[in-house]
């Protein structure tokens, strides 16, 4: 397809201009918080279950630089360990809804009528009830675990994601190289794959990132009431959750994991508004 | 079944367990007492109350809570926190006092036949409920007959199942006539509590009481405005008023005390007590003998805790110190006999096994059961509520690890718990079911649970349920104390459940409250409270 080679051309060199800038302070910081939740064992010398009941509640000090919890384990290592889980569960629920949204939603921009009403009322449904008490409904039925989490949370964002990709790849198929497409006899399959989805793709990320924030905070909320992982297990929610029982003991045990979920979910708003900013540039410029 | 159905099951399952619990440990502070009218008194230790200064007359004290308060008929009572008002409104034909010893209320004397089965009760002269109708035997047959009703939902069953018939017995007394013979029934009953059966229409908004308080105003699962009752019997309540408020939980609570919104809070967080205690504004008042204790249950009836070997390893390798201190904050005892009875109870005691936390010993029973390494049991409890239970679990899981042993956490919300385990008779193979039992410290009350059908655990020991009937039956308190002791001896041979701890539920009060007072199963009584002047 010669069109859509001359049209992705000039979009490909905004792309690079774009990379090739220094990554916004939120896009670093989430990098660091990634980082050290991955090589969590190179940061910390402690296991994220080391109990050391004889020195509950330590204070920050060199060996522990949040303190102990309730069981004396090191708050850091724990904190660092539960990124780990909370961030699988996004990165997992975002790929989850990704699939099925842009799936669904695609299928709806392209095949319209009767289908399009179908796929998308249940899009409006689905996002109609309310998303916490779904997914408690979900925990307790399947039961919870990091699979059931990410694929509930998953499951609970394609709807927006579905959304999405609906209203672009309508917006796209508009276009004239697209009705230039099917009149040379391409096939539709062909032209959504090849031509239509890389250039949906920007606001699909967005959508995505949009969708990792709103995951951490699902996440962090069914665990807050006791519906995340279970112990041995521990996320960013769960530790929030341990430690408001203990929030006159010791604050830091519940600040730090409500500052690391704050910090993220903010970095990823910044980074999704971002993606979106970007994506508006490139449709307004000549 | 639908799922409104299932889910009104199963919620009220959740909330018929808790009632068991406290109402059984209700019914045994009652038979502290009883044993005292009968002159076969077992010497009770004296509860704790707040100040020591003298209460002044007059002010308004505002108690809170996390819970809420659903209904003011005390036949009905659903909750722990309902039976603050126990002795607020309301009045049974004995009470217990802050001595633990039982002593008259709406009766002014009580007697038995030879055989312990027939008890007759002389009615204190002169009571008037709150509507200005006076107190007659036939209140107490009909109340009898409403709590003995089968359609009434009441927590008193098994102490009312007892009686065979109610009758009066000229102008100011009333006999029971029991089915067995029971020497502590005065105890027993000291819960029941009399109430005008011809105003029940009313009794959720205006109801007729005896006690030092009536009802104001009231809000179910909000507020509730109490004012002195001026035709109350006894000595006038000194305070005006009190206020019983919801909080939205528990840390909420512990704000508002600290501030000042309340002077005082009910099932103060464990973890804070400390802290309560090193403010010198604030105090923290405790039972002094303990009726509450945590008890684990498995299925005595399923494999691997079938075998008795098994119960006994779990039980060496629960660290009870480490529960005490990190889930339970220090707040209580720690119980290596695997006893329900706190180490200071006076019916404390027998041939008992020490099970003081031991891994080699909980390697060994358990390979000897057949329990052996790379086995998973599962722990099944409750989520966002009990945090105590969440880290009991984890001091656990990581005993068990370091013997080969899987213990996986599940927990699930308060509705679908209990649907697992409750009622007694379900099978739940290799499951761990974290519980309390909230009792008065009276062994016939905290020995309740293990009687036959009533443990989830399935635990149905003839043996046991025969040297309970004994003791009930056996006035000599020495003769009785024996019994007690073999029944302990057997809990501590068979293990049925697990008592890692005796716990309390601590009451937080500001330091200008005096009189104020806990019973064994943690709940406040301010009849007598008041401020320093």
């Amino acid at each position: 397809m010669a069109e859509s080679g001359t049209i992705s051309v000039p979009t490909a060199a905004r792309r690079r201009r774009v990379t090739l800038r220094i990554p916004p302070i939120s896009v670093l910081l989430l990098l660091i918080i990634v980082l050290m939740c991955v090589f969590a064992p190179l940061v910390t010398p402690f296991g994220p279950n080391d109990v050391d009941p004889a020195h509950p509640f330590a204070a920050a000090s060199g060996q522990h630089w949040l303190g102990t919890d309730e069981l004396g384990r090191d708050l850091l290592t724990r904190l660092l360990y539960g990124g780990r889980l909370s961030l699988t569960v996004c990165a997992g629920s975002v790929v989850i809804a990704f699939l099925i949204g842009t799936i669904w939603g695609v299928s709806a921009a392209e095949r319209r009528g009767f289908v399009e009403e179908i796929l998308m009322r249940t899009a409006d449904v689905t996002m109609a009830i309310p998303q916490i008490l779904f997914a408690l409904v979900c925990v307790a039925a399947f039961g919870a675990s990091l699979l059931s989490l990410t694929v509930i949370t998953g499951l609970l964002l394609a709807p927006t994601s579905a959304r999405m990709a609906r209203s672009v790849t309508i917006q796209e198929t508009s276009l004239d190289y697209y009705s230039a497409g099917i009149a040379y006899g391409a096939g539709k399959i062909r032209l959504l794959t090849r031509e239509v989805f890389p250039n949906i793709l920007p606001a699909l990320a967005s959508q995505a990132v949009i969708n990792a924030a709103s995951a951490m905070i699902l996440e962090a909320s069914l665990s807050f009431v006791g519906l995340g992982v279970q112990p041995p297990q521990m996320s960013w929610g769960v530790l929030l959750q341990q430690g408001y029982g203990f929030l006159y003991n010791d604050p830091t045990y519940a600040v730090a994991p409500a500052v690391l979920i704050l910090v993220t979910v903010f970095c990823l708003n910044l980074a999704a508004n971002r993606l979106g900013s970007t994506r508006h540039r490139k449709v307004v410029r000549p | 079944m639908k799922v409104a159905e299932q889910l009104g099951c199963l919620e009220e399952m959740g909330v018929a367990l808790i009632r068991t619990k406290v109402t059984a440990a209700i019914a045994a502070a009652a038979t502290v007492c009883g044993l005292a009218a009968c002159g076969g008194s077992t010497p009770q230790p004296t509860a704790k109350a707040t100040g020591t200064g003298t209460a002044k007359v007059g002010g308004v004290m505002t108690i809170g809570s996390a819970t809420g308060i659903d209904l003011l008929n005390p036949v009905l009572q659903t909750t722990a926190w309902d039976q603050v008002l126990f002795s607020l409104l309301w009045n049974g034909l004995v009470t217990t006092g802050k001595d633990g010893k039982l002593q008259p209320d709406l009766a002014s004397s009580w007697s038995a036949s030879a055989d312990q089965k027939s008890w007759t009760f002389q009615l204190r002269p002169g009571v008037k409920f709150s509507n200005g109708k006076a107190l007659t035997p036939a209140d107490v047959v009909s109340t009898l007959a409403y709590y003995q009703n089968p359609n009434t939902a009441t927590e008193q069953k098994n102490n009312v199942a007892q009686i065979a018939a109610v009758k009066p017995s000229g102008s100011n007394a009333v006999v029971f006539t029991l089915k067995a013979p029971n020497a502590v029934f005065p105890s027993s009953i000291s819960r029941l509590k009399i109430v005008d059966m011809a105003a029940l229409s009313g009794m959720e908004k205006n109801p007729a009481v005896t006690g030092p308080f009536k009802v104001k105003e009231f809000v179910a699962d909000d507020h509730l405005t109490l004012v002195r009752n001026p035709s109350y019997f006894g000595s006038p309540a000194k305070l005006d008023s009190i206020k019983i408020v919801k909080s939205p939980d528990s840390s909420a609570a512990l704000t508002a005390l600290q501030s000042g919104d309340l002077d005082a809070l009910w099932s103060v967080p464990l973890s804070q007590v400390a802290a309560i205690q090193a403010n010198p504004k604030l105090a923290a008042v405790k039972p002094s003998v303990i009726g509450q204790y945590v008890s684990w249950e498995v299925d005595t009836t399923q494999a691997p805790f079938n075998n008795v070997k098994a119960r006994q390893a779990l039980a060496y390798a629960i660290d009870q110190k480490s529960i005490l201190s990190a889930a339970y904050s220090g707040q209580g005892s720690v119980s290596t006999t695997n006893d329900p009875l706190a180490n200071n109870n006076p019916n404390y005691g027998g041939n008992l096994t020490d099970y003081t936390y031991n891994l080699d010993k909980a390697k060994a029973l358990f390979a000897q059961a057949g329990v052996n390494a790379g086995s998973t049991l599962t722990w099944w409890g409750v989520a966002n509520q009990y945090p105590e239970w969440n880290i009991s679990a984890q001091i656990l899981q990581a005993s068990l690890k370091k013997i080969g042993i899987n213990l996986k956490i599940q927990n699930t919300d308060i509705s679908s718990w209990p649907s697992r385990f409750y009622p007694a008779g379900k099978s739940f193979p290799g499951l761990i079911i974290p519980n309390f039992q909230s009792y008065t410290s009276d062994a016939s009350d905290e020995f309740q649970f293990m009687l036959h059908g009533r443990c989830e655990c399935n635990w149905n020991n003839d043996q046991f349920d025969a040297l309970y009937k004994s003791a009930l039956a056996t006035a000599d308190p020495a003769g009785q104390k024996a019994l007690w002791q073999k029944a302990q001896e057997l809990i501590n041979q068979q293990a049925p459940i697990f008592v890692p701890v005796q716990f309390a539920t601590v009451t937080a009060t500001k330091s200008s409250v005096v009189g104020l007072w806990v019973d064994s199963a943690g709940n406040p009584h301010l009849e007598d409270a008041g401020f320093t002047g």
